[in-house]
């Protein structure tokens, strides 16, 4: 209804799997495309690499391990959306850039605490066609980005015991 | 106001630079008096902030300025000569007009103290000397005892010494508009003390620089780091274009040399910290009654000037620390028959991928028994675990906040009052301090500081498809992991040692220790970097296509598997950084991301003995005690050596070995050097192997009562960490007891009875 209200804020989406989420723009640096990461051995498992970015280097992490994202996952590699969050940057790889959309916050629908996606999620945005899933973008980070607890041990399962 | 501020904050900056330099001429001029250029450029400098404060209505320091100005005059014309209460004034009034400097520039005026004394003083100091120099004329034209003419100041608060204010200006009225005279000044004897050419000259270094703001000099080098990745991304595009290319060439040589140039801007010489180090040296010197001498080398080592500021108070204490503490009395170092003069060294130089600064004395040194006693009345540590403690270890309590508030500690071993706060200080920038002292003979502090953000130099070797960087200055040579077919690797798949001249050293698999293949690519093929880091020295397998060949073919190799550049270094945020094995990362040429290895971090992580020394000390005899070394003897035995009583590993050929009567010997340098036999210690017969085809003997060698030993064994094994404490109560002849190595009941060579045989 209201839809010039100044509670409406843009939001970029892109789609992971079947799935469909979205981070506010305002924390949007760049979108960068077939950049070559850079492995970063024994970091956790959501950190896919990291790339150049004005002269920064940047993390680049997988938000589908988080988000529990689905489908069709080929074309995975190469879309990376640049942002920040604090003072640091971080990228988010993405299977597609989508549009960006205006959305009043009276429209966000805050999640069920039992939601699989945790704090990640801030709310999600009936769109019609589809559902969009509003990041929480440090949530996100800071659950891909923590450290294996051990260092050298595996984080993967109790391996060689005893 | 508001229009002003802006000069008066780089009037600020300027002056508070040109008293820098002032500070370093008046030390210079002491040691060489009379020296023309000197006085002139001090008069210069004093000049300048005379006529600014003058500009900007600063009667205080227009004053006191100008009564030193007049001093300076008078010396340069050669009516006064340069003794130590000339310049204790002239350095009292550098200080003075330091304070009102810091005074404006925090709240914006001179400050409530007025300097009248030390105005006072520096005329009396010219005008009495001068008086009984010679020229008595001399005293007239600055009689600033009274106050004969009335207070002209037109700005500000009543000027407190008028009688300066007014001469202030004409004279300095005089000398801008003189001008155009020679530069050289040529004063007839009684003309007055201004310089023709001095505001010309002194104008003429400020315009060959600029102050521009660190962030944009930041952004900048960010946007250089763009450009070099867009000018990759035209190199790569595929064109016939003579026209595309001749640009895209020429866009590349420029982006280059822009690189490098934005680069340096982010670097600062220590030379910025260490220029004040010579005036705090000789008033903390005079002060306690020393007699220092300060020597500065590398004050052109370029630190990032984040960093440079972080260094500056701890170096100030420990200099300070090292004059009030280490250096003896004059008296005190002549009766040990040391010159008067306490040397101080304060010297700067890259080291490992790190800046080193070391402060060095030649006093009397710590008294590391006291320091032991204060550890143990303090409670830091019992009196039994003290015992068992090397000198350098209890010389690293002084870094305890225990010993810094005590005052005692300045009675007991010189040293050590707030020597937590420089550590503290350091390891807050990510550095370490380590200390050594001599009793009698001094100390040495050594205080090293990180690159974070500078560039330097770095091997780029390549692993399992991806690339690291590692500091060069720690890498102290490349060696093939196989020399004609036989591979150098030996020990264990869990502990791999290689023999490098006689050292033991251990080996990390980078592949492996990544994690980037699960079992190692490189034992048969690829290049050992062994790198040195504190007192920890190990080996890294990379990459490297080491065919079997003759050396030199192998040293091009080795050159393509690693290759030197020039690197910058950057943050990656504390996230990577937490896993204690990246220090960073750095944009190649090519604009590939790469990771730096954190040497100290891999060596934690894989938890590597300290290196024992050449000179074979105690400490490291300790610290490897509870690592063995595992041989198999000829008739099989599986053996241990305690690694710290090992002092090299060799390789002979079997028929080297020569028999004197009973024993054996083998040519070992100059010397012979007596060869045990394992399998004879151990009381069971030795056996014959005289015969044996194979050529190679390997020879523990172990410090015997009167020269070094051998002891032959078949094969050297592993490098062993116990798994628990020797039990003694297994002993035997020859045996020490036995140890449980990686699961297996081990028997330990009793090394002196092998040393005795």
């Amino acid at each position: 209804m209201s839809t010039a209200t100044p509670s409406v804020r843009r939001w970029c989406s892109f789609r992971l799997g079947s799935d469909c989420f979205a981070v506010d723009s305002t924390g949007v640096v760049e979108v960068l495309r077939s950049r070559r990461l850079t492995h970063v051995p024994l970091a956790a498992a959501g950190v896919l690499g990291l790339v150049h970015l004005r002269g920064r280097i940047v993390p680049v992490v997988d938000p589908a391990i988080r988000l529990n994202a689905v489908g069709d996952r080929s074309a995975a590699a190469g879309t990376h959306l640049m942002i920040s969050v604090g003072d640091d940057w971080y990228g988010l790889s993405v299977d597609e850039m989508l549009d960006v959309v205006e959305i009043p916050d009276a429209r966000v629908e805050r999640p069920t605490a039992a939601s699989s996606r945790g704090d990640a999620v801030a709310g999600t945005y009936d769109a019609g066609t589809r559902l969009v899933h509003l990041l929480d973008p440090g949530h996100l980070i800071h659950s891909l980005v923590r450290p294996a607890p051990h260092f050298g041990i595996p984080c993967g399962g109790p391996h060689g015991s005893g | 106001m508001g229009d002003n501020s802006e000069f008066i904050g780089e009037f600020l900056v300027e002056s508070t630079e040109n008293l820098d330099q002032l500070d370093r001429d008046l030390l210079a001029l002491e040691s060489e008096p009379g020296d023309p250029q000197r006085l002139a450029s001090i008069f210069r400098t004093v000049h300048t902030i005379k006529g600014n404060s003058g500009l900007f209505g600063f009667s205080k320091l227009g004053a006191l300025a100008h009564n030193g100005e007049h001093l300076l005059g008078r010396l340069r014309d050669g009516k006064l000569s340069l003794d130590d209460r000339i310049t204790g004034t002239l350095y009292s009034m550098v200080d003075a007009v330091r304070s009102i400097l810091r005074s404006i520039e925090s709240t914006g005026t001179e400050g409530e103290q007025n300097y009248r004394d030390l105005a006072r003083q520096l005329a009396a100091v010219a005008a009495e000397e001068a008086a009984a120099v010679e020229e008595p004329k001399a005293a007239e034209p600055f009689p600033s005892e009274e106050p004969p003419v009335a207070a002209a100041e037109p700005v500000g608060d009543p000027a407190p010494m008028p009688a300066a204010e007014p001469r202030a200006e004409t004279e300095a009225g005089e000398s801008t508009h003189r001008d155009p005279p020679p530069p050289v000044p040529a004063p007839p004897s009684l003309a007055p003390a201004a310089a023709p050419g001095a505001p010309a000259v002194g104008g003429s270094a400020a315009d060959s620089t600029v102050r521009v703001d660190v962030d944009l000099l930041a952004s900048i080098l960010d946007l250089v780091g763009e450009l070099v990745l867009a000018r990759n991304e035209l190199r790569s595009v595929e064109t016939e274009d003579p026209a595309v290319l001749a640009a895209a060439q020429r866009i590349n040589a420029v982006t280059n040399a822009l690189q490098e140039t934005a680069v340096k801007t982010r670097m600062q010489p220590v030379e910025h910290v260490f220029s004040r180090f010579p005036r705090t040296v000789r008033d903390l010197a005079t002060s306690c009654g020393k007699e220092v001498a300060l020597s500065i080398d590398g004050a052109d080592t370029e630190l990032d000037r984040t960093l440079t500021e972080s260094i500056r108070d701890p170096l100030t204490h420990l200099l300070r620390n090292a004059i009030d503490h280490g250096i003896e009395s004059p008296e005190a170092r002549a009766a040990v028959g040391k010159p008067r003069a306490g040397r101080l060294s304060l010297r700067a130089y890259h080291e490992s991928g790190r800046v080193t600064i070391e402060v060095c004395d030649d006093g009397a040194g710590i008294d590391v028994e006291r320091v032991r006693d204060k550890a143990i009345a303090r409670g830091l540590v019992s009196p039994a675990d003290a015992q068992g403690l090397s000198e350098e270890q209890i010389l690293h309590f002084i870094f305890e906040p225990g010993f810094s508030t005590a005052r005692e500690v300045t009675s007991v071993s010189g040293r050590g009052v707030g020597m937590d706060v420089v550590r503290t200080n350091i390891e807050a920038i990510g550095g370490t301090v380590d200390l050594h002292s001599l009793r009698g003979q001094g100390t040495t502090v050594r205080v090293h500081v990180p690159l974070t953000l500078a560039i330097m130099p770095a091997l780029v070797v390549h692993c399992a498809g991806e690339r690291f960087a590692m500091p060069q200055a720690a890498v102290s040579e490349l060696v093939p992991v196989r020399r004609g077919t036989t591979s150098l690797v030996e020990g264990l798949a869990d502990a791999p040692v290689m023999r490098v001249r006689g050292r033991l050293v251990p080996l990390v698999f980078l592949d492996k220790f990544l994690g980037l293949r699960p079992e190692t690519a490189c034992r048969g093929q690829g290049t050992v970097v062994l790198v040195r880091v504190d007192d920890r020295e190990y080996g890294i397998v990379v990459d490297g296509s080491t065919r079997t060949g003759e050396a030199h073919a192998g040293c091009r190799e080795l050159l393509e598997s690693a290759s030197l550049s020039t690197i910058v270094v950057k943050p990656i945020g504390a996230v990577l950084a937490g896993l204690g094995i990246y220090s960073g990362a750095t944009v190649l040429g090519d604009g590939g991301v790469v990771l730096i290895l954190d040497l100290r971090g891999m060596a934690r992580a894989v938890d590597l003995p300290p290196i024992e020394r050449e000179t074979g000390d105690a400490k490291a005899a300790t610290a490897a005690a509870d690592r063995y070394l595992v041989c198999r003897t000829w008739r099989g035995r599986r053996i241990a050596l305690p690694l710290g009583e090992i002092v090299r590993l060799e390789k002979h050929r079997s028929r080297d070995v020569q028999v004197a009567g009973p024993h054996r010997l083998i040519r070992r340098g100059d010397g012979f050097t007596p060869l045990a036999d394992v399998d004879r210690v151990l009381g069971s017969a030795s056996v014959a192997r005289e015969a044996d085809t194979t050529d190679a003997l390997n020879v523990v060698v172990i410090r015997g009562p009167a020269s070094d030993v051998g002891l032959a064994v078949e094969r050297i094994l592993d490098v062993v960490a116990a798994d628990a404490p020797l039990q003694a109560a297994l002993a035997a002849p020859g045996v020490a007891g036995t140890v449980s190595l990686g699961g297996l009941a081990t028997e330990v060579i009793d090394v002196a009875a092998a040393a005795a045989q």
